[in-house]
């Protein structure tokens, strides 16, 4: 979290406090502690709650009636012989490996080409790439079923106009995979342009003219200033997109529920699956932990690598 | 795309006609391919809109359709509303959306503005803690969050996906930064003087030149309200209570029954509607808000 400097305080209280005491100074600031209550009132019942409770659910066996039966760590230990979620595992990654590095460079791509300066209709093209981020994932995911369809889709059609051999988008190993990546780039790669783009535009102009003065060209002004100014922000898009992948839900859900087999079971899709498939709270809560912690884990790196390349 | 839209490349103090001709080739390029992928972006859409005027024997067809042979036929549209109360799905979404961002702007700027423009004991560690919870996934108490539900006998209500939303720390976040770097402290000040209440500086100075922040908090948590799954799906089963994402999820199909497209269509653009109207209506501000790094996630 960028730590920005906190606000001056508003009053340095003219009149001294008359030794009123810690209680005193509380209540003297009931108000201000009425007003950010909600979100610890909050968070208490809908955040910690259930945070704890999951931990107790973690260690024990519950199908959601009857009493809770203790189980000790058996619950991470079938986790970690559970085939699924080893399967689940494997496709984050390798959904990971695809999508992140192809979804940071298509959207540099577009923020440099949107950022020319004197470029007619970037507004409009802006906001065409931006329309699907806004879009449910339902109804992209709708939209994409038909379009893959084996028989009558757009996209086989199309090949088929091409003279190539049609191919199975949601019902071949790989290929559903594939689907799926589409999907996403199609929906998320304009709202990573937009981030990319904010960090083009906060480039200083002087670092451009300085590099124009030495006579470098259009090509070494990208590779030696563009890009290392960016990593940053290429770094956080890469991770906001790994987050992505490890919550993709309704993307699976919808189009090809975790299938062909198991091609494209994500880890949040086998969670619900466990979870309200099957009702094996207990197993959930404790694989729940365990994509949380692959969460903060990632995030963790983000600083890690953010920090050093800030100094 | 006709090139004498384009302007002609600004000559250098080379100018020759050799640069002018690349950097005219170069352009060329470049709208060809932006324009290339706007249609890859707005296709889908496209077929979605016209696909909702095709019947099946218009939708399946070796060589798909790229207009509705039989004109625009609102057949689908009535058997979607035969089948399902599908308005009230899509007013469910509104609903929803409105009634969750209508809190979220209520606690997170009252909130912000505290933690901006107060001084009181805890403070920076209470802010610390709070921006710290935010490092929490939601799949480590999806599980529980959703017994708790049932124990509050909330499930079909629209009371799990508006209150414990109220207050998120992101948006809290983003307020006080907002309201700690653009309102004066003399603004403040001078309310204090006058002997206004706490609250009454909020409502009256605060809330009145936050409307930028507002803006761009507000019109992003309506557009993740209005299109929630994962929540919606766990706490409603009632047709009657189904937002519009869950009740196009009806009829995706599954092993035994084909997807019905012609009903997914028709629903999918009445449900795209609303929402694009509000984005539309503030566009501007929320794609500069994000551009900004207001938006981190």
């Amino acid at each position: 979290m960028q730590q920005a400097p906190l606000a001056l305080p508003l009053r340095r209280d003219a009149a001294p406090a008359k030794s009123r005491g810690l209680l005193g100074e509380l209540w003297r600031h009931r108000m201000e502690y009425l007003f950010i209550s909600p979100f610890f009132v909050l968070f208490a019942i809908f955040g910690a709650y259930p945070l704890g409770w999951a931990l107790i659910l973690s260690f024990s066996q519950w199908r959601g009636f009857g009493p809770m039966q203790w189980v000790g760590l058996d619950n991470y230990r079938a986790m970690l012989k559970d085939i699924y979620i080893a399967k689940a595992l494997l496709n984050t990654l390798i959904f990971t490996a695809i999508l992140v590095p192809t979804g940071v460079l298509l959207a540099l791509f577009f923020a440099v080409v949107l950022n020319i300066k004197d470029l007619r209709a970037r507004g409009v093209f802006r906001t065409i790439y931006f329309l699907p981020y806004i879009t449910s994932t339902v109804i992209v995911a709708i939209v994409f079923q038909q379009f893959l369809d084996d028989t009558y889709g757009w996209l086989n059609g199309f090949l088929r106009l091409l003279g190539l051999s049609p191919v199975p988008w949601l019902r071949g190993e790989g290929w559903a995979k594939l689907s799926i990546v589409m999907l996403a780039h199609w929906q998320g790669v304009g709202y990573n342009t937009l981030i990319m783009l904010g960090g083009l535009q906060g480039i200083e102009p002087e670092v451009y003219e300085a590099a124009k003065m030495d006579g470098a060209s259009s090509w070494q002004t990208f590779w030696r200033i563009t890009l290392p100014l960016m990593r940053p922000i290429m770094l956080f898009v890469s991770i906001l997109g790994t987050i992505g992948v490890l919550n993709m839900f309704a993307q699976p859900y919808m189009l090809t529920k975790g299938g062909p087999g198991t091609d494209t079971l994500t880890l949040t899709l086998r969670l619900y699956n466990l979870g309200f498939g099957q009702t094996r709270y207990g197993d959930a809560a404790a694989f729940g932990f365990l994509i949380s912690f692959l969460v903060i884990a990632v995030s963790f790196l983000q600083l890690r690598f953010l920090r050093s390349w800030r100094q | 795309m006709p090139t004498s839209a384009l302007k002609p490349a600004r000559s250098r103090t080379t100018g020759s006609l050799h640069y002018r001709l690349r950097s005219l080739l170069v352009r060329t390029l470049v709208y060809a391919l932006l324009v290339l992928f706007a249609i890859i972006f707005l296709f889908p859409f496209y077929t979605m809109f016209v696909g909702s005027f095709m019947r099946n024997e218009q939708l399946f067809t070796f060589t798909p359709n790229i207009w509705p042979k039989d004109g625009f036929q609102l057949q689908n549209y009535r058997d979607l509303f035969a089948e399902l109360p599908f308005g009230r799905n899509v007013l469910n979404s509104l609903i929803l959306a409105t009634g969750q961002t209508v809190g979220v702007l209520f606690f997170c700027s009252l909130a912000g503005f505290t933690f901006a423009k107060r001084r009181f004991p805890g403070r920076d560690a209470l802010f610390l803690l709070m921006l710290s919870t935010m490092m929490l996934p939601y799949q480590s108490t999806l599980i529980p969050w959703f017994l708790l539900m049932v124990k509050l006998h909330w499930l079909n209500t629209f009371l799990p996906l508006w209150i414990p939303w109220f207050a998120p720390a992101f948006g809290i976040f983003l307020m006080r930064q907002f309201i700690a770097a653009s309102v004066p402290d003399d603004l403040v000040e001078a309310a204090v003087m006058d002997g206004a209440s706490l609250f009454g500086i909020y409502w009256r100075v605060i809330l009145p030149v936050s409307t930028p922040a507002l803006t761009v908090l507000g019109i992003l948590n309506f557009m993740n309200a209005y299109n929630d799954f994962l929540y919606s799906l766990l706490v409603l089963s009632k047709t009657h209570m189904y937002t519009a994402p869950l009740a196009l999820a009806l009829f995706r199909g599954s092993q035994i029954t084909a997807p019905r497209y012609t009903l997914m269509f028709a629903g999918s653009v009445l449900a795209t509607l609303p929402l694009l109207v509000v984005f539309f209506l503030f566009q501007k501000r929320l794609m500069e808000g994000i551009m900004s790094g207001a938006i981190k996630g």
